[in-house]
């Protein structure tokens, strides 16, 4: 039983040569891969830190010409576009000024985009085949407002790639403004919460007057549109809306409840009150909950015996929102009044409640 | 029984090929799925403006639950830094885990603390709370300080996740350095999700920070550790976190968050029990919320981002880092035999066919293997069995595997994220790939072989029970 380690034919020394061969070779190469990446990647840095102080002297002078200087500023301009990176790197500082710009100067710089045909760019990378590409002419376009595009644009709001499709939606907007929130009659897909916050952070800075009517997307199939909604009529303060959103309140979907009552507190809407208190009993704890917070916003005194009788059964969550409300009704005052009506145990969250008005 | 021997030795010799073999070939299918998955993350999230998320009101509100322990040097640094994320609506839950040394004083006086009346609903057991403390000046108001008795980490996080009220709350080490942006791209995955999968944890990388640059809280400059032993583990830790961590995301296979940092559904963690008050309760918090979604037949993710997030320094002796591994080692085994019944359990889907059995047979079981294959050796040098051309080959494969492995991490990492800019690291780096094979794994290696010593013999050994700081600042499992 001579030398019994990993017996085996002569070929298996042969395979076991050639592959430490390959995971060497492979190495070899990934170091030298490494080393080319870090080299490459510092070169165009020094490269883009160059063009971008050139390109920034070059639109200083180009914005403060006048018509005859900004032929030739222009002509400068038109040097860079012959070269693939000279022209991403001056696309990229071109919007990184007009990002801060607004009025005439954001104007000018739309006009060098488009007499540069560096919107013929974005339009191709818009049609790309490939989908990253396709957002970053998508971006490209909707941020210097370029209008001719936005039947391209709309059909990309229903694409079956969710980071294209929601690059195209917030792109709609951009451009189209409350007009653009068409899509979301058509809208099957699901509208996360994360695309609600952006659209919502895009419109929440044009004008209210302007807005759509929301009555047909509030009864929408789609309950992440009428959640979306929900959060617009909140930030507009959209009060003309309160019938419909009394009508949310029967909706099957309890989260589309709970941000209902959530809206009709901070819109001060005093007829949920009575449809509220007739739904309390059949509601699940989350929506109670809420409900209770509710008459706490409203503030209206009727309600105080309500709120009272839910404090007969201790339940921390329960107990300790009715205690918020009553002191939003009624003041601290009004809970030293019920203060000796309390179990020891309500009585510690009486105190939190307290201390949380400091 | 000359032939039974010759029997025995074959299957020993072969039973630890195959075995290597397969753990490389694992090692490389997870390293291309990540390598893939790190690709579409990258060009994906290229698009992403956070900055609209810090404004938005509507962004969900954050628990930040930060355990301490006798940290008093660094605790007023480490609360200043939790305070100025970059965040909308988050609190500081600091959990002052009944400190022998002057943590709290330090805290009342450098936040002006006021003890305050605070009452909390007891879903999960913990020990009791002495005091509760608020912030009198209003630029403070995120903070609360929670001071107990102390009961260890997994005590702590409980606490904390009785305290909260939100939706979501990041468990962290208090003495990490967060990049200001963590918690905006770590709830993304929760607001983004368009489909019935309910996202209920997501981690980041944890990157070290040993001789960073690191000023107010805040990291200010990256370098690579001067000390080998740290060298080699921030190589440990880019294979793991890039070369690992996507895959398993993408398999949708996670199994652990570090306790480092780490977003959670509240909601989810009460409901499956909170933390385990043992060893490893990152682990098994993981592994207990996803069987916990199993069983209630619900489908969820447990996302991983692959931008480092987290900054946190690691042992820089041999003492600390063998007792580190070895604590490893045995919350892994408790992990592991907690939830036994996952195993190759097809009702637990990836859980129990993919990720339990893969941490029981690779990163249980391969130090194990690894230990076995060496006493072996010693074995058949005694009895001058060894084929020493076979020996030397195998050893120059599994050699040339480890280094080609961690050059692609290398690789990884400058294709990437590129955090060591500075010149000659890249050098640096390729001097620890070629040495760490033969000095930092062995080592490793055999702290989580005691680790299983100690487990089976030492069971009462509790090194982390009272949240005992050895010197360094943190420790994660990467």
């Amino acid at each position: 039983m001579n030398q019994l380690i990993l017996i085996g034919p002569t070929s298996f020394l042969t395979i076991i040569s050639t592959i430490i061969i390959v995971f060497i070779t492979i190495s070899i190469l990934v170091f030298i891969a490494a080393f080319r990446v870090r080299y490459r990647r510092e070169r165009n840095q020094l490269k883009e830190n160059e063009l971008v102080q050139k390109f920034q002297a070059l639109f200083s002078d180009f914005l403060f010409s006048n018509e005859d200087e900004e032929l030739i500023s222009m002509k400068k301009f038109e040097s860079f576009t012959k070269n693939k990176f000279d022209k991403s790197i001056l696309l990229k500082t071109l919007f990184k000024i007009h990002e801060d710009m607004t009025g005439d100067i954001a104007d000018k710089l739309k006009m060098l985009y488009v007499e540069l045909e560096l919107v013929n760019d974005s339009i191709k990378k818009m049609k790309s085949s490939k989908w990253n590409v396709q957002i970053t002419g998508i971006r490209e376009l909707s941020d210097m407002k370029i209008k001719n595009v936005t039947n391209e644009i709309a059909l990309l709001t229903l694409h079956p790639n969710k980071i294209l499709r929601r690059e195209a939606q917030l792109a709609l907007v951009k451009i189209e403004g409350f007009k653009a929130l068409n899509f979301l009659n058509t809208l099957t897909y699901h509208l996360s919460e994360w695309q609600q916050l952006l659209l919502l952070e895009t419109i929440q800075h044009f004008n209210g007057n302007q807005m759509p009517p929301l009555e047909i997307l509030l009864r929408s199939e789609n309950d992440s549109v009428i959640l979306f909604v929900l959060k617009i009529i909140r930030v507009f303060n959209l009060i003309s809306l309160k019938d419909n959103l009394l009508q949310l309140l029967n909706h099957r979907n309890e989260k589309i409840k709970i941000e209902t009552i959530v809206v009709l507190g901070d819109l001060q809407i005093n007829d949920s009150l009575t449809i509220l208190k007739r739904n309390y009993f059949k509601s699940t704890k989350a929506v109670k909950l809420k409900i209770i917070e509710l008459f706490g916003k409203i503030a209206d005194t009727k309600n105080s015996p309500f709120l009272a009788e839910q404090l007969k059964i201790y339940d921390y969550e329960t107990n300790i929102q009715v205690l918020r409300s009553i002191k939003d009704i009624g003041g601290k005052q009004k809970l030293e009044e019920i203060k000796p009506n309390l179990t020891s145990k309500q009585q510690i969250l009486l105190l939190h409640v307290l201390e949380e008005s400091k | 029984m000359f032939f039974k021997n010759e029997l025995i030795l074959n299957f020993l010799s072969n039973g630890i090929l195959l075995y290597g073999a397969i753990l490389a070939l694992s090692y490389i299918i997870l390293s291309v799925i990540s390598a893939i998955e790190t690709n579409h993350y990258l060009k994906k999230n290229s698009f992403v403006n956070y900055t609209k998320i810090l404004a938005s009101p509507f962004a969900p509100t954050i628990s930040i639950i930060a355990p301490a322990y006798n940290e008093s040097l660094t605790i007023i640094e480490n609360v200043r830094s939790l305070l100025s994320i970059q965040y909308v609506n988050y609190e500081v839950l600091l959990i002052n885990d009944g400190s022998t040394d002057d943590s709290l004083g330090k805290l009342i006086e450098a936040y002006a603390l006021t003890k305050v009346n605070y009452s909390f609903n007891k879903k999960l057991p913990t020990k009791k709370v002495r005091a509760v403390y608020r912030s009198t000046i209003p630029a403070f108001k995120r903070l609360l300080v929670i001071d107990k008795e102390n009961g260890g980490k997994a005590d702590a996080l409980n606490l904390g996740l009785n305290i909260s009220d939100n939706n979501l709350v990041a468990c962290i080490d208090v003495d990490c350095i967060l990049e200001p942006d963590a918690l905006l791209k770590m709830v993304k995955p929760f607001l983004e999700n368009e489909n019935e999968e309910k996202v209920i944890a997501a981690g980041g990388v944890i990157r070290v920070a040993n001789s960073c640059v690191i000023k107010d809280g805040k990291l200010v400059e990256v370098k690579l550790p001067k000390k080998f032993l740290a060298k080699s583990q921030v190589l440990e830790y880019m294979r793991s976190f890039l070369l690992g961590r996507m895959a398993w995301s993408k398999l949708n296979g996670l199994l652990l968050v570090s306790g480092a940092l780490g977003l959670f559904d509240r909601k989810t963690m009460i409901a499956a029990g909170g933390y385990n008050k043992i060893v490893g309760e990152d682990l098994e918090l993981v592994t207990r919320i996803r069987k916990y979604m199993d069983e209630k037949g619900e489908k969820y993710k447990v996302v991983y981002i692959p931008d480092p997030l987290c900054w946190t320094e690691v042992p820089e002796n041999y003492k600390i880092l063998g007792n580190q591994r070895n604590r490893w080692t045995r919350g892994l085994i408790e992990t592991l035999i907690i939830h036994k019944n996952i195993f190759f359990n097809s009702s637990y889907g990836i859980l129990g066919v993919i990720s339990y059995p893969y941490w029981f047979f690779y990163e249980w079981l391969a130090p194990i293997v690894e230990f076995i294959a060496i006493v072996y050796f010693i074995f058949l040098i005694v009895f001058n069995l060894v084929n020493w051309d076979y020996f030397i080959l195998l050893t120059t494969a599994v050699y040339a595997f480890a280094v080609m492995f961690s050059a692609l991490s290398i690789l990884s990492e400058e294709l990437t994220y590129h955090q060591y800019s500075k010149k000659g690291v890249l050098f640096k780096l390729i001097i620890i790939v070629l040495l760490e094979p033969l000095v930092f794994h062995p080592y490793v290696m055999w702290s989580s072989v005691k680790g299983n010593f100690n487990f089976v013999f030492n069971r009462k050994k509790k090194d982390w029970g009272e949240m005992t700081r050895t010197g360094f600042k943190g420790e994660v499992i990467p």
